[in-house]
């Protein structure tokens, strides 16, 4: 199972027949136990909690056409001579029955649907009979339905994404949530920045969800889970309306084939990217190098006062429920600490093996 | 690159021995001379596709017929394959299957809708060779593209495999005794990438997890799937110059002047400062991942500490 995604030589062949169902565990996302989801379905988890859902998995095929269908709205808008055109769709999915918190979302469809800053509505009749028409042709090959939509932000790049639901956006959200949830059918809402996925040469997805109005929002906590007091910020970032949702985790998955396939076609052309850009040195990664050195400096100083306090309690024996108490508190700041410094040391070492690469490859030695 | 396609055995008993005159008759209009572009979300779809369907998770049953439509755009010469997308199809018989027209047609114009300048370019399945079922759709499709193309894919891609597994055919009629008679004739095909579709399959490919295995891995596999190309492109290089050089080939001066205006910018940087630079940073990264060890170290330590106290810490005489 080695180098699955670039591997074209080690790559694990796929489960021939096509009649029986496939053992490989990346098929797993791609088929779902009907009986397993109708009970998910039923009892409804996510109507307890406004932020249930942690994590979204997007098939390869699904985030191609979302990235590909913004763009074709800025190619539109650009090429009218005016500014790039928002565009939106359709998502077909499923509350994910074998992880908790997560949603999958397995393919996507473009709307007829074109709209400027931030007015992207589907309330149009002509557009109401599309989707009808859509989902009767989908109920021919699928077994699962429209489970959220998706709609592109494509304005000018700026030092942030553009990925956040303005006030409109989490109205026509709000409105899906209380039609669809409560029927066992949790809606997801996409947001696209196609001119940063473009500059900065990956894609730029957030997904949300939109807290229902009688929910308290955490106290100056912004959709991904920070606490930020100064307001100007908070709203450049996340919009007007930054307490009013959360965004969730994007984690992609890829059947066999689609990986074989993908390991084939990196070989035809991903291998020039991978020798001639260099991400570590572009000027956002290294400006921003010192200041994410600085978190994890913060945030291990921060968990040395809990230590220290933690081991004085159980060292000297006094209050051992006390310091079982702090450790949840206490084990995640530590974790979290080591998890920023090993995706810096991650980076950095496998830009260092690039860089070194090139180094003999093409360098005076 | 136009070599006739060996239609499957069992058609060629049923047609008789008509088939195998060689196929030079008058020939439909066809796309033989075109530059076919193919994209690579129209390859992903079709095995997301193969893949639900092998799985069960499609409404068709598990292991059914893949069939879909291909969407793309005809200028002129160029033709480009841009997308996918299944459709329904009506059994006939105990193992025939045909298209469903009108889902044909509903599929076209939700589609067209959305992208209008995209058509119908013709139709794609899932498998190892041709059938005779695959003639008789590829006869229905023509009522949507005067000579849809038809795209095969096979399954199970041979293993460390360079090429796409995938076929693009179109077929070629011949009057033969009065009797018009189609066989399916092999096309060359380009691959072509968008920079949207660029930036979200090597995404994609990089961000997907892999049970267990290091990034770190895997960036180095992508390194050295990375020269591997490279040095093959050069032997092919090396090789032209070589020819050239003997005189077995043509010069062609324009390559030429690339691949010299490319060797003479070879030796990028060099120098003191440079290489300095260069063992600082190497350093830095050496240092972050250093205390990044030390770190998770650390973080281990601390969490059996924590798992001690609670499995031991109680026995303690407060």
């Amino acid at each position: 199972m080695a180098d699955t995604a670039y591997g074209g030589g080690a790559a694990a062949a796929p489960s021939v027949e096509t009649s029986a169902p496939s053992k490989d565990s990346r098929d797993s996302l791609y088929s779902f136990d009907e009986a397993k989801l109708e009970l998910t379905r039923k009892t409804k988890p996510w109507m307890q909690d406004p932020k249930y859902f942690k994590k979204v998995k997007i098939s390869p095929s699904a985030a191609m056409k979302m990235l590909m269908h913004a763009n074709s709205g800025v190619e539109k808008g650009m090429a009218a001579g005016g500014k790039p055109v928002e565009i939106m769709g359709m998502m077909l999915g499923r509350p994910d029955t074998e992880t908790a918190n997560a949603l999958i979302v397995t393919d996507v469809f473009p709307l007829p649907v074109e709209g400027a800053e931030t007015k992207v509505l589907a309330d149009d009749q002509e557009v109401a009979n599309y989707m009808i028409g859509l989902g009767d042709l989908l109920e021919t090959t699928r077994k699962e339905r429209f489970m959220g939509w998706y709609h592109s932000h494509p304005f000018d790049v700026e030092v942030h994404s553009h990925c956040f639901l303005s006030s409109t956006d989490i109205s026509t959200q709000l409105s899906w949530q209380r039609a669809e949830d409560p029927h066992g059918n949790p809606w997801l809402a996409i947001v696209v920045d196609p001119l940063r996925s473009l500059a900065k040469s990956r894609p730029e997805f957030g997904a949300f969800r939109v807290y229902p109005p009688e929910f308290n929002a955490p106290l100056n906590e912004t959709p991904d889970g920070k606490i930020v007091t100064d307001d100007s910020q908070r709203v450049e970032l996340w919009g007007a309306c930054w307490n009013r949702y959360y965004s969730m985790e994007i984690e992609y998955f890829m059947s066999s084939l689609a990986s074989d396939v993908m390991g084939i076609l990196t070989e035809n052309f991903l291998w020039m990217r991978t020798l001639g850009s260099t991400p570590i040195l572009e000027s956002e990664n290294r400006e921003r190098f010192s200041e994410r050195i600085g978190n994890v400096a913060d945030k291990v100083e921060h968990c040395d006062v809990h230590m220290n306090h933690g081991a004085g309690t159980s060292v000297s024996g006094y209050l051992v429920a006390d310091s079982a108490a702090s450790k949840p508190k206490e084990e995640s700041a530590i974790s979290k600490a080591t998890h920023g410094s090993s995706e810096l040391a991650i980076e950095h070492c496998q830009g260092q093996m690039t860089q070194i690469t090139k180094s003999i490859v093409f360098g005076i030695k | 690159m136009a070599d006739t396609m060996e239609v499957d055995a069992g058609v060629e008993e049923k047609k008789g021995e008509e088939q195998k005159v060689p196929a030079t008759a008058a020939s439909a209009p066809g796309k033989k001379g075109n530059n076919i572009m193919l994209h690579p979300l129209t390859v992903i779809t079709i095995s997301d596709h193969h893949t639900r369907v092998s799985t069960g998770g499609g409404a068709q049953e598990a292991g059914g017929r893949v069939i879909g439509l291909l969407f793309g755009s005809q200028n002129g010469r160029d033709v480009s394959i841009y997308d996918a997308m299944e459709v329904a199809c009506t059994a006939v018989g105990a193992n025939g299957l045909e298209l469903n027209e009108a889902l044909v047609e509903k599929q076209k114009n939700l589609y067209t809708a959305v992208y209008p300048m995209y058509e119908i370019l013709g139709w794609y399945t899932v498998g190892t060779e041709v059938t005779e079922l695959d003639l008789g759709i590829q006869r229905q499709m023509t009522k949507f593209n005067s000579s849809p193309l038809f795209l095969l894919m096979n399954p199970s891609p041979a293993q460390g495999s360079k090429e796409l597994p995938v076929l693009i055919h179109e077929s070629e009629s011949h009057m033969l005794d009065g009797v018009a008679q189609s066989t399916f004739v092999q096309l060359a095909f380009q691959l072509e990438t968008t920079q949207a579709e660029q930036i979200s399959v090597e995404h994609v490919a990089k961000a997907t997890p892999t049970d267990g295995i290091s990034s770190i891995d895997l960036h180095a596999g992508a390194v050295s799937t990375s020269l591997r190309t490279l040095l093959a492109r050069i032997e092919i290089l090396r090789r032209f110059l070589e020819e050239t050089k003997k005189g077995n080939i043509s010069v062609d001066y324009p390559l030429l002047r690339q691949i010299s205006s490319i060797c003479n910018q070879l030796p990028t940087m060099d120098g003191a400062q440079f290489s300095e630079e260069f063992m600082r940073e190497f350093n830095d990264s050496l240092s972050v991942a250093y205390l990044a060890s030390v770190q998770k170290s650390a973080g281990s330590m601390n969490d059996l500490a924590d798992k001690f106290m609670t499995a031991f810490g109680h026995r303690r005489p407060i």
